[in-house]
């Protein structure tokens, strides 16, 4: 969603033919819409993508008429093994293939566009069919829609199908707020996210010997913000584009490294997954509200396992899992931060979550658990590096101004300005104004960069 | 008067195909690239002009391109053993030497010969002077003739900078003319040769500059940062009289110009899509008629499309080879024997050692004079 031709060409001529589209059309003109940005950017798939939305809408519909029967049941469990087994056999072929294959050539297979996210919406799809929380539409196009929504098809938000609804009143205003979500949404990922990736990719890829312990900090907290600012912008992106099309999209991002602690990080950071684990796997296990104290560690523990594994199927996934589910019970058990009384305390505890989410990063980008490990040693304890240490200050010199952009953008500067001239008519119609010719100056900027050939893919377009 | 419903969805429907329609052939003429040409470039542009401003000079790193405090591109070349090279060199030398061909190694210096001068201001190092220093030792002291024109540049006391284009890799026409009497020079010195260096004095040619008026292959890579570069066409003032030799064995005859390909000087409002200027001297291989002695076999790189054409003012024949654009069938050592030369020449640029381990580099077979 990045590249030149979907932003000059896709994009305005699917917003013209959806608003040329007659009320009744539009869904329809929509869905091909979505087919064909599927087909642009994942063409060998597509005939796949197809046979998956009709199977799980036929599916979905069966089940809506035998709601309240066994075959219901069993129509259910047969729409999510049907997807959670095509979303296995892409996205651990390979590394299965790597444990058991031998010689030279390695069989191989690409993993079909937001196959990942694609499952996750069916799941959800078919469950609150069954469970009666979601009501179809009387149109089963609506339903493929739901699925294959190009905004949302790459790497979400995981909306719920009732969520995709239209705004009541769809005018210029909805209109031109989404059309400036999707340019705030393109600088995050290009302007601030690409740009870090230059510091992170080649720190993340050097050898650990030659490092330093400032090179390994600067290459952590690029990541951390680089993470960030490119999947925030590509959900910004994805709302911002919903809405240019009239539809609501949920918020993924709730400025996460805000966070008071590592439980509330996940409620602030993609947060349509979390809501996803939390609704399909960790209640329907029982939850908080289990007899059992203990049971609720073991639920806690089946959902970061699996969150581990969805993103990624080597160990150091599990383990960065693993990592989130002990930083979790630990809270739950000793009920921090909210024991504190004191300010600073929390504000310690606040500073502490974040370094713990750090390292955890650092062990979600590096190959292996040994690589990660040996990484965060040396953030800690490193010999000496002169070069290391003067590389480091050339990553600040060099890139200073977007490594600051993306420390201050972490806080919400611009809602609580707002806030602050809500009742300055003046003055808020001249920081709006001004805002605006950012958000304009720096989507140039972007494109500039994006000509410039300096563009890169979602990084969690891969999970 | 109001449509009826078929008429409406109709209506709509045709707009909608016309709409397609018209994104197709957008596409499918060429119109969407050229369209966006224009402004892309202009993108470009200002995107190298932002990084002026925040001085941002390393973004394209991966590809080990910098430039330096004054806008001047440098590319950062690893460390390399060389002994891929050296074996190749000396057991080229040794089939030379059994065929009583001369050899003569010129190393070309790249755009700054101080490695260390990145430590501070990129945290980076750079290996391309000691990796030229290891290999031109080992080579000399095997017994194989060299010249590292950095001596040279030491001796006259010119500042490397001054040889070489601030956007582009390669060294100017001026550059080339100056190490082209160093050539000669050492032909006469280590290969029997008798050029009359006169013919190099810069008071013999004609000079005509063009100013701010190309940009430079790493500039088209990063968007221009610096200003655009001059250009100097340098012919000699004295009468020339050449054969030259087509690919295909045909000949025709002229004079020095015709090493000089003008339509490469074009200057368009778009310096991103105009030719290299450095490219408008061409290697051909070539009879000097004014000259009675001496046939050399050029392996060379694209630094010498600005020495080949000097170099055979002194020279009866001269040919060019460069390894990486032969054809894969090609056989070095029968092309040798088959032609007769009595010298074979090998310049090429300092980067060009090493570039064998390098997955990117088009340079990998520069070395391979096994073949």
């Amino acid at each position: 969603m990045t590249t030149i031709p979907f932003i000059f060409l896709f994009l305005p001529l699917s917003l013209a033919i959806y608003y040329i589209a007659g009320q009744k059309a539009k869904e329809y003109a929509l869905l091909a819409i979505s087919l064909a940005f599927y087909s642009m950017f994942s063409l060998e798939y597509i005939a796949l993508f197809v046979i998956e939305i009709i199977l799980t809408v036929t599916i979905g519909r069966l089940i809506n008429r035998n709601k309240n029967s066994s075959s219901g049941k069993a129509l259910l469990i047969t729409g999510i093994v049907l997807n959670v087994v095509l979303l296995a056999f892409y996205k651990y072929f390979n590394s299965i293939m790597g444990l058991f294959a031998s010689g030279d050539e390695i069989p191989s297979i690409a993993l079909p566009l937001g196959i990942s996210f694609f499952t996750f919406k069916a799941i959800s799809y078919l469950t609150d069919v069954y469970k009666g929380t979601a009501e179809l539409s009387a149109n089963p196009v609506h339903d493929a829609l739901y699925l294959s929504f190009f905004p949302q098809v790459q790497a979400g938000p995981i909306t719920r199908y009732s969520g995709l609804s239209r705004f009541d009143r769809i005018n210029s205003k909805v209109i031109i707020d989404g059309f400036f979500r999707f340019l705030i949404g393109f600088c995050k990922k290009v302007l601030i996210s690409n740009v870090l990736s230059k510091i992170t990719i080649e720190v993340f890829s050097a050898p650990l010997e030659s490092f330093s312990v400032s090179y390994a900090w600067i290459g952590s907290i690029c990541f951390s913000l680089q993470l960030l600012f490119d999947f925030a912008g590509y959900s910004d992106m994805a709302i911002g584009i919903s809405q240019m099309f009239g539809y609501h999209c949920m918020e993924n991002f709730d400025y996460p490294y805000m966070t008071e602690s590592v439980s509330r990080f996940w409620r602030r950071w993609h947060i349509s997954l979390s809501q996803w684990f939390r609704d399909y796997i960790y209640i329907p296990m029982g939850g908080s509200r289990t007899k059992n104290k203990w049971r609720v560690y073991f639920n806690l523990l089946v959902v970061w396992v699996l969150t581990g594994i969805w993103h990624g199927s080597t160990w150091n996934f599990v383990i960065w899992g693993l990592g989130y589910f002990a930083a979790i019970s630990f809270e739950r058990l000793t009920g921090l931060p909210d024991r504190f009384k004191h300010k600073w305390a929390k504000f310690i505890y606040r500073i502490l979550s974040l370094l713990f989410i750090n390292l955890l990063w650092v062990l979600f980008n590096s190959d292996n658990i040994g690589s990660g490990l040996g990484f965060i040693k040396r953030m800690f304890v490193c010999p000496h590096n002169e070069l290391a240490d003067l590389r480091t200050l050339f990553f600040i010199r060099n890139y200073g101004i977007f490594i600051l952009a993306a420390v201050i953008l972490c806080f919400p500067l611009v809602p609580f300005l707002e806030k602050k001239l809500k009742d300055k008519k003046a003055a808020l119609i001249v920081f709006k104004a001004a805002s605006a010719v950012i958000i304009i100056f720096s989507f140039i900027w972007s494109l500039s960069f994006v000509m410039a050939g300096l563009n890169n893919p979602f990084a969690y377009g891969n999970f | 008067m109001k449509m009826s419903k078929t008429a409406n969805i109709l209506v709509r429907l045709l707009a909608i195909i016309l709409l397609l329609s018209l994104g197709a052939v957008f596409i499918t003429s060429g119109l969407y690239r050229s369209s966006f040409k224009g402004i892309g470039y202009k993108l470009v542009e200002f995107n190298g002009d932002m990084s002026k401003i925040i001085h941002m000079q390393g973004y394209n790193s991966e590809i080990g391109l910098y430039f330096t405090d004054d806008y001047y591109y440098v590319s950062i070349t690893e460390k390399t053993s060389t002994d891929y090279e050296v074996s190749q060199t000396l057991a080229f030398r040794d089939f030379l030497k059994e065929n009583n061909i001369n050899l003569l190694y010129v190393n070309e210096p790249t755009k700054y010969v101080d490695d260390l001068q990145f430590r501070e201001s990129l945290g980076v190092e750079s290996y391309s002077n000691r990796n030229a220093d290891l290999f031109l030792s080992r080579i000399r002291e095997a017994g194989v003739s060299t010249i590292d024109l950095r001596d040279n540049l030491t001796a006259d006391g010119i500042d490397v900078k001054n040889l070489f284009y601030n956007t582009d890799h390669h060294w100017t026409t001026g550059a080339g003319l100056w190490a082209s009497r160093i050539m000669a020079d050492g032909l006469n010195r280590y290969c029997g040769y008798d050029i009359d260096l006169s013919i190099y004095d810069e008071d013999r040619y004609e000079y005509k500059t063009w100013s701010s008026c190309w940009l430079g292959e790493q500039g088209r890579k990063t968007g221009a940062y610096s200003d655009l570069d001059d250009y100097t066409e340098i012919k000699p003032a004295f009468e020339t009289d050449y054969t030259f030799i087509n690919n295909d064995q045909t000949t025709y005859n002229g004079d020095f110009s015709n090493f000089i390909n003008e339509d490469f000087y074009v200057t368009s409002d778009n310096v991103y899509v105009d030719a290299s200027w450095h490219y408008s001297y061409q290697l051909i291989n070539c009879i000097n008629n004014n000259v009675d002695s001496g046939k050399v076999l050029l392996i060379a790189d694209s630094y010498d499309h600005v020495t080949e054409c000097f170099l055979s003012l002194g020279v009866h024949e001269i040919d060019v080879i460069i390894l990486r654009d032969a054809e894969e069938d090609f056989h070095l050592k029968e092309h040798i024997l088959q032609n007769g030369y009595d010298t074979v020449v090998i310049a090429y640029a300092q980067h060009m050692i090493g570039a064998r381990e390098d997955p990117a580099s088009n340079n990998k077979q520069m070395f391979s004079f096994d073949r």
